[in-house]
């Protein structure tokens, strides 16, 4: 083992870590969400600060990286993928977090159907698994499998559609619009983060091969 | 751009060792190609073999074609002499010749018959120009040329080369032996002479490879694994052995 793989390995746990902090965020936000729960949303708030925090750990250990040991081929393409899937990262816990609050503001008023929910909890999994699995294609730079996480999201592409087809909206009691605009942030958050778990996928092929994809 | 080196099959013994095996590689003009492997690669071997100096070894026996603009040199027709006046070289130490600046710039021209000094002048102004060393040493172009900087010296070997208007300079490690700034300075001019010459460089710096040239070809064991542009060698090179080497995994 080289130096530089030593450096790339300890900045992999960062991004590992990264990665599980903020899937567990996800999923403690839709569960927040669906079940009102205020103490949950809290501790997705207050973690966010550590997750942006090794964000910046990430980039600051790439740059050193680069700097120190002049990376070449495959390491240089893994630093590179290290920062992308970072950045990928921390937007989908900004994203946790948005719905962490929407489901403090949701524990007064209540404003979101039960068909938003259901459908919102079954997305929230299917995210949950897609985060998981696009973790792992990327830690073991697994080309195949991030097609095939790309391939395999048709569940969430119905179901977004499905959501958005009910018209949420409709049932939103006076036309309340902070109701609609938070209403329509959750299905947004829901939507942005497929396509940054998408992104994980591209910097995963691109890591494996050196192809920039756009899937 | 044409290929200035077309190296057909090329094979190389020092005695019974085979140090160079099957090489085939095409070299464009103007541009800087890197030669790149670990010691004992027979890089500097087949650097060596496009100017014949291998000729000066005992005990060394080359087969194949070396085509220099669409002749073959390596073959007894060729005259080695006319040879080494189109593709010229530089060494890993700056050797300078122990007499003025001014004389040893026009050392080669001068061995050629040329004495008009209205000639070698110019030769010597232009030469220390292209070799980025004109505004260091044009006032002191009659003092001794060991009076120079490592850094110095060797623009002043390139000038030399220069002199001689070759079309191609080979260069065998010619930063190991300077410092940073010097190293510097020599990169750029490296990158400013490609306009006019080829210029084809042996060096165990992966990362001045990166910088200087636009092919880089890796050397192993006397074979020619990998030869390609030299972004994609060092962003995505196909051979798994080249990726090992250059990523510092043996060598």
């Amino acid at each position: 083992m080289t130096i530089l793989d030593e450096v790339i390995e300890s900045i992999l746990d960062k991004v590992i870590l990264m990665f599980d902090k903020t899937i567990e965020n996800h999923n403690k936000a839709i569960d927040a969400l669906i079940s009102n729960n205020h103490n949950e949303a809290l501790e997705v708030i207050e973690s966010d600060e550590k997750i942006n925090q090794l964000e910046q750990n990430i980039n600051y250990d790439v740059m050193l990286a680069i700097a120190k040991h002049q990376p070449v081929a495959k390491d240089l393409r893994f630093l590179i993928g290290m920062i992308k899937v970072a950045n990928d990262v921390e937007r989908i816990a900004d994203y946790a977090k948005s719905n962490a609050k929407t489901a403090i503001i949701n524990s007064d008023k209540t404003f979101l159907t039960s068909l938003f929910l259901k459908n919102t909890n079954e997305m929230g999994m299917i995210i949950s698994e897609l985060l998981t699995e696009c973790k792992k294609a990327f830690i073991n730079t697994d080309v195949d499998h991030a097609y095939e996480l790309i391939r395999n999201e048709s569940d969430l592409v119905r179901l977004l559609n499905e959501t958005i087809e009910s018209n949420p909206f409709s049932e939103i009691e006076d036309n309340n619009v902070e109701s609609f605009i938070l209403l329509n942030g959750v299905i947004r958050t829901l939507e942005r983060t497929r396509g940054h778990i998408a992104n994980i996928c591209e910097a995963t092929i691109f890591v494996g091969n050196g192809e920039f994809v756009e899937l | 751009m044409n290929n200035i080196f077309e190296i057909i099959n090329l094979n190389l013994w020092y005695g019974s060792k085979q140090a160079l095996k099957n090489i085939s590689i095409n070299i464009d003009d103007n541009c800087v190609v890197a030669l790149i492997g670990p010691s004992g690669c027979g890089k500097s071997t087949f650097l060596r073999c496009l100017n014949r100096m291998n000729d000066l070894i005992a005990n060394c026996r080359i087969e194949g074609s070396i085509l220099f603009n669409n002749e073959n040199v390596n073959s007894d027709s060729y005259n080695e002499i006319e040879l080494r006046k189109k593709v010229g070289m530089v060494f890993q130490r700056p050797n300078p010749f122990p007499m003025s600046i001014y004389e040893n710039v026009i050392y080669g021209p001068k061995c050629q018959g040329l004495t008009n000094k209205k000639e070698l002048d110019s030769i010597v102004e232009n030469s220390l120009k292209k070799a980025a060393l004109w505004d260091d040493v044009k006032d002191r172009l009659h003092s001794s040329a060991l009076g120079l900087s490592g850094g110095q010296q060797q623009r002043l070997c390139i000038a030399r080369a220069i002199a001689m208007e070759p079309d191609v300079l080979l260069m065998d490690e010619p930063t190991s032996a300077l410092d940073p700034i010097a190293t510097t300075k020599i990169e750029e001019l490296i990158n400013e002479l490609k306009k006019d010459y080829t210029i084809i460089i042996v060096t165990h710096s992966m990362q001045q490879a990166a910088r200087i040239s636009d092919y880089t070809a890796f050397f192993l064991m006397g074979e020619l694994i990998e030869y390609d542009k030299t972004d994609v060698i060092f962003a995505n090179p196909k051979n798994s052995k080249t990726e090992d080497y250059i990523t510092g995994r043996f060598g």
